[in-house]
């Protein structure tokens, strides 16, 4: 079966899937978004009551929740929108200048 | 076993036969009957087919495309103006390499609106992908969509099937025909077992995407060669579907061609017409012959050109109008096809039958007349003209 | 199941609309997709329809 992560644009016609097909499900997931960034969200834990208000708000799926918290968010795929610092209830989340979390 | 069937009547028989999963059906003259048919074996549960009525033909080929995705064998009907309604989709579901069933009922396009037979509806789809296979009545009307099946599903093709019969004149005119056993059928076709399909548990599908210009004309690539590999395959199939019925076919059909020093190509329901002329010039000594394509996607160029190499002088009939000002959609693949041959017949177009317009014997034996004195002068000119309209002008054949 | 509507639940589940489409940064479709397929439960198997559209080229390129 023929895999996303082994077609790129080098593939011969032979190698692609029929009708550009995929057989599998999130390929998205190995796109890297968060060079996009130009503002970076910072997670401040200490601050955070683990409301989970802002990982719904997420359009790019990019704050993991385990064992009921989030933990810190998924820098690959984050585009520096800054909704999650304007859902969050408490000073938990800031946004900073660049694309790197300081 | 023998009935007497219109054309219609004979394809909704080989679709119940043929049991599909999922019909999406709507109705426009003349392949109307087909889904209107369909719908009493549907009632009386003769299939067990998921019977869509939708509310355009753009939504019954997108119903076949999502269920054929789905796993499912997909069919439907259409004529004219409704394959043109789902124009886009023609194009989707070739290059999605979905093997759906399509029933072309050939009417002419609109306008001025005509409900009557040509071919400008499915010649107007001729670059979308899918396989194009022409009946010149209703036998081969209805073996042709038994065949459709096992010819689109073939891994290696994995495309849509039009099967076209003339609108009225085959669709409508009930004649004799042989119908294969039921369970025959089913034997035939097999089931449908593709290897990734939505419904599949073992790993999700997407289908349809969005390809940047890095990827599509790989994507284009495959679907031509498969395209190409259609040509051997539709041979295999029918070679199957002689044993099952002693029935021959093949990509064309050559009439009275071993010798024949002027001939015609044209598709369809006027072969039985040109036939019986054939046979009255050849009772005159004239050496007629006439190659009916059946087969006109993939387009069997290299078979034509050796059928029609020993010939003196050709008119390729075109019933239906390109507006390319050069000539109609099968002459200009049949000169491609003859192009390269040392020795190449004279060629003539002639445009007949557009919207129903009749041709008779006569009609055929005037174009054998110009082709005998293009043999003897070598004048084709004027290549392209018409035959069959009032005109104040004499036109030439 | 319950069939009480608990956040901390329904966050813990999988995400079903993963990062990395193509969608702009704040668009507001990628929030409202993510959260109608979360009204998935765990074990259903859907299958996803997409107009040509944003979402549609943005999902799956």
């Amino acid at each position: 079966m023929i895999r996303a992560k082994d077609i790129n644009e080098l593939t011969p016609w032979q190698d692609l899937t029929p009708g550009g097909e995929i057989y599998e499900a999130g390929t998205a997931r190995d796109f890297n978004t968060g060079t996009w960034r130009t503002n970076t969200p910072v997670f401040h834990e200490e601050a955070c009551k683990h409301c989970m208000l802002c990982i719904p708000f997420c359009p790019d799926s990019a704050i993991p929740v385990k064992d009921g918290k989030r933990l810190d968010f998924d820098y690959m795929h984050c585009k520096g929108c800054g909704i999650c610092e304007n859902v969050c209830p408490f000073p938990a989340i800031t946004m900073v200048m660049g694309g790197v979390a300081i | 076993m023998s009935s007497r069937l219109s054309g219609n009547e004979a394809v909704a028989y080989a679709m119940k036969q043929i049991n599909p999963d999922v019909m999406g059906a709507f109705p426009i003259t003349p392949s109307t009957e087909i889904p209107e048919y369909f719908a009493a074996y549907v009632a009386n549960g003769e299939v067990n087919t998921e019977y869509v009525a939708v509310e355009s033909e753009h939504s019954s080929m997108s119903v076949c495309i999502a269920a054929q995705a789905a796993g499912a064998r997909a069919v439907s009907a259409t004529s004219s103006c409704g394959l043109a309604l789902m124009y886009e989709l023609l194009y989707v579901a070739a290059s999605c390499r979905l093997p759906i069933t399509l029933a072309c009922v050939n009417r002419a396009l609109s306008g001025p609106i005509n409900i009557n037979h040509d071919y400008s509806d499915s010649m107007g789809a001729r670059d979308s992908g899918w396989i194009q296979i022409y009946a010149e009545n209703n036998q081969e009307a209805y073996d042709n969509i038994i065949m459709a099946m096992p010819i689109g599903e073939t891994p290696n093709i994995r495309l849509p099937v039009m099967s076209c019969m003339d609108g009225f004149i085959t669709s409508h005119a009930v004649e004799n025909i042989e119908l294969l056993e039921t369970d025959v059928v089913r034997k035939f076709i097999g089931e449908y077992n593709p290897e990734h399909y939505l419904l599949k548990k073992e790993n999700p599908l997407a289908v349809g995407p969005y390809d940047v210009s890095a990827y599509y004309m790989e994507h284009k690539v495959q679907e031509a060669e498969a395209m190409k590999a259609a040509k051997s395959r539709i041979l295999e199939v029918a070679a199957e579907f002689e044993k099952i019925s002693g029935r021959r076919y093949g990509l064309f059909e050559e009439y009275r061609m071993e010798d024949a020093q002027l001939a015609l190509v044209l598709i369809g329901s006027t072969a039985g017409t040109a036939k019986a002329a054939i046979n009255k010039l050849r009772e005159n000594g004239i050496k007629a012959g006439l190659v009916k394509i059946r087969v006109f996607r993939p387009f069997p160029g290299e078979e034509l050109a050796r059928a029609l190499a020993g010939t003196r002088a050709v008119a390729v009939m075109d019933k239906s109008e390109g507006f390319s000002a050069n000539g109609g959609p099968l002459f200009a693949e049949t000169c491609s096809a003859l192009y390269d041959l040392k020795e190449r017949p004279y060629m003539i177009n002639i445009v007949y039958g557009l919207g129903g317009r009749d041709v008779k014997t006569e009609d055929i034996e005037k174009v054998f007349g110009r082709l005998t004195d293009i043999a003897r002068t070598g004048e084709t000119h004027p290549v392209y003209t018409h035959m069959g309209q009032r005109s104040r002008e004499e036109e030439t054949a | 199941m319950s069939t009480v509507y608990n956040l901390k639940r329904e966050v813990e589940k999988p995400t079903r609309l993963t990062g990395g489409h193509r969608l702009c940064a704040g668009c507001g479709t990628g929030v409202v997709v993510s959260g109608v397929l979360r009204a998935l439960d765990r074990e259903d198997r859907a299958v996803v329809v997409n107009a040509t559209s944003c979402l549609e080229v943005s999902t799956f390129m």
